[in-house]
């Protein structure tokens, strides 16, 4: 494998792009949080209350650090950082547009050709507990350590559901590359209805968003921090850069979930009419990456629009819906499928 | 690649033995973790990646887990980890039989053991080798009644775990014993944390 300084600018510009979508998602929940309650939402810094997220990074750099005494330091120190590393680990493997060719050379838009590239997504979204753990654990205190607990129970229950839909979209596809997940996925029906998986596995791609808002914590399943009950759940004794750690990783992980739902079941980069997948012209690559960031912008909409309209799951009836309904939903899906894939 | 398989070896051996002489057992699970990611790594480098990121997958994400959640629920203090004690034979034990794998490495390594290790610049890998199709073909063709097996072994694993822990969950019948039945309550959220 040689790497050329193309796939170095690709794998730069993943991680930039993602660390840069972060202040404007947290503009966006705002004003969509706002716009929902009837509010104007933030607008004094800067034109449409822009500059908003960047007042709240220099404050938050800024802040004094505030470790409390009785912490075990080296895992509190530790916890930030592993729900971040996973969480942006697993874009890796995300294809955010098709290849080109500059000067007679292939690049791909993407960081790692990996040809397990669905399995390395669930390794690394399911290593993002630790940090949750960790972090919650250290803080030797009562509402962390129980937002620790919530976490590890609720992702492990949640990742099973998440793993079976994901196993009827490769039976579908019959790949586990994502680079041919999403190139089974070009093409139309009569000419018009994109062949997009989730037209042909519409449980699974339910499923499958129900357990990536599980994943990430986010509304309506936030039990880990969920701060009527727990005061801010497991970053409560955390402040400054650490806790900012803590909503990057959050924020990080939400753009690769909705990256992966879009690679799975929704066409990727590809969108018929527009994008021509055999194209390798830098042009056509450029759109075909326009195009995978306006899905996944309205994916990160919609992870906002659940989160200011949904109230909050109690946890018994988080692991009922995880246990009792998603999982025997998950293992019908992947036998219906099965029995259509021999017929 | 030789040098990263190198590398991941002596880190696989470095937080191993941490592992094992971590006195708390959040911190025997945080190393192991490291542990596991460097496994993960070894196998990646012999070209399984499939190999590798299930090691994680699995191992990692949802086994170490439910170690790190049952850790977590009992939550030992320092005074009771500090007033356990290892008995002499343990580590004795430990040392012995760790001394006899580590002969039988050394003997496969460096002497004429049947299936001898061969240095994998003599047999390289195979064009599609750990692959994900090679690995279904390889598990579903020429090894799969023993996988069978193993599903029917986990299932009686299973079946017996939530048979011993159910036992003691079954409510006694009203009017057959003296006692009061329990009173009717609803599950909080911090007894199902617990449960």
């Amino acid at each position: 494998m040689n790497i050329s300084i193309w796939n170095i600018l690709v794998a730069v510009g993943v991680v930039g792009l993602a660390l840069q979508i972060v202040p404007g998602l947290i503009w966006a929940e705002r004003k969509v949080c706002a716009r929902i309650q009837g509010r104007r939402g933030p607008n004094r810094v800067g034109p449409f209350g822009l500059l908003q997220p960047v007042a709240d990074a220099i404050k938050l750099l800024t802040k004094e650090e505030i470790v409390p005494a009785g912490v075990d330091k080296p895992l509190y120190y530790l916890g930030p950082f592993l729900v971040f590393v996973p969480a942006a680990l697993a874009m890796a493997v995300v294809p955010w547009g098709h290849d080109m060719v500059i000067g007679g050379q292939r690049v791909p838009l993407q960081v790692a050709e990996l040809h397990v590239g669905v399995l390395f997504v669930l390794a690394c979204t399911s290593l993002g507990v630790y940090g949750i753990a960790f972090g919650g654990w250290a803080s030797n205190s009562k509402y962390p350590l129980l937002a620790a607990l919530r976490s590890s129970a609720q992702m492990i229950s949640y990742e099973v559901a998440m793993g079976l839909a994901v196993v009827a979209v490769v039976m579908t596809a019959g790949s586990v590359d994502l680079r041919e997940i999403v190139a089974v996925q070009q093409g139309t029906w009569f000419g018009v209805v994109p062949q997009w998986l989730v037209f042909k596995q519409p449980i699974a791609a339910l499923l499958f968003l129900v357990a990536a808002f599980a994943e990430n914590n986010r509304l309506p399943f936030d039990l880990p921090e969920a701060e009527s009950e727990l005061v801010g759940g497991y970053h409560t004794e955390y402040s400054g850069m650490k806790f900012a750690m803590f909503f990057l990783g959050e924020y990080v992980a939400m753009i690769t979930m909705s990256a992966v739902l879009v690679t799975l079941f929704f066409g990727g980069w590809g969108f018929p009419g527009l994008v021509d997948p055999s194209s390798t012209s830098v042009g056509s690559a450029l759109l075909s990456f326009a195009v995978f960031l306006a899905k996944v912008s309205f994916f990160l909409f919609f992870y906002l629009w659940v989160r200011w309209t949904l109230p909050r799951f109690r946890y018994d009836q988080l692991m009922m819906l995880g246990w009792k309904a998603l999982i025997p939903l998950a293992l019908f899906n992947v036998v219906a499928t099965g029995f259509v894939g021999i017929l | 690649m030789d040098a990263l398989y190198f590398a991941f070896s002596a880190i696989a051996v470095y937080t191993a033995l941490m592992m094992v002489t971590r006195r708390h057992p959040i911190y025997a699970a945080g190393w192991m973790l490291a542990c596991l990611a460097s496994v993960a790594g070894i196998f990646v480098t012999l070209h399984a990646s499939f190999l590798g990121v299930i090691q994680v997958l699995l191992y990692a994400g949802a086994i170490l887990v439910l170690f790190l959640f049952v850790i977590m629920l009992l939550n030992p203090s320092k005074e009771e980890l500090e007033a356990e004690r290892v008995a002499l034979w343990q580590p004795v034990a430990g040392l012995v039989l760790g001394c006899f794998f580590a002969g039988l490495l050394v003997w496969a390594v460096l002497g004429d053991a049947p299936g001898k290790a061969i240095p994998f610049s003599e047999y390289p890998a195979p064009d599609g080798f750990g692959s994900t199709t090679d690995f279904g073909a390889t598990i579903y063709d020429r090894y799969v009644v023993a996988f069978e097996l193993i599903s029917v072994l986990i299932i009686a694993a299973i079946a017996a775990v939530i048979l011993v822990g159910k036992r003691n969950l079954r409510p006694a019948r009203p009017g057959r014993t003296s006692e009061p039945a329990p009173p009717a309550h609803r599950e909080t959220t911090e007894e199902a944390v617990h449960a």
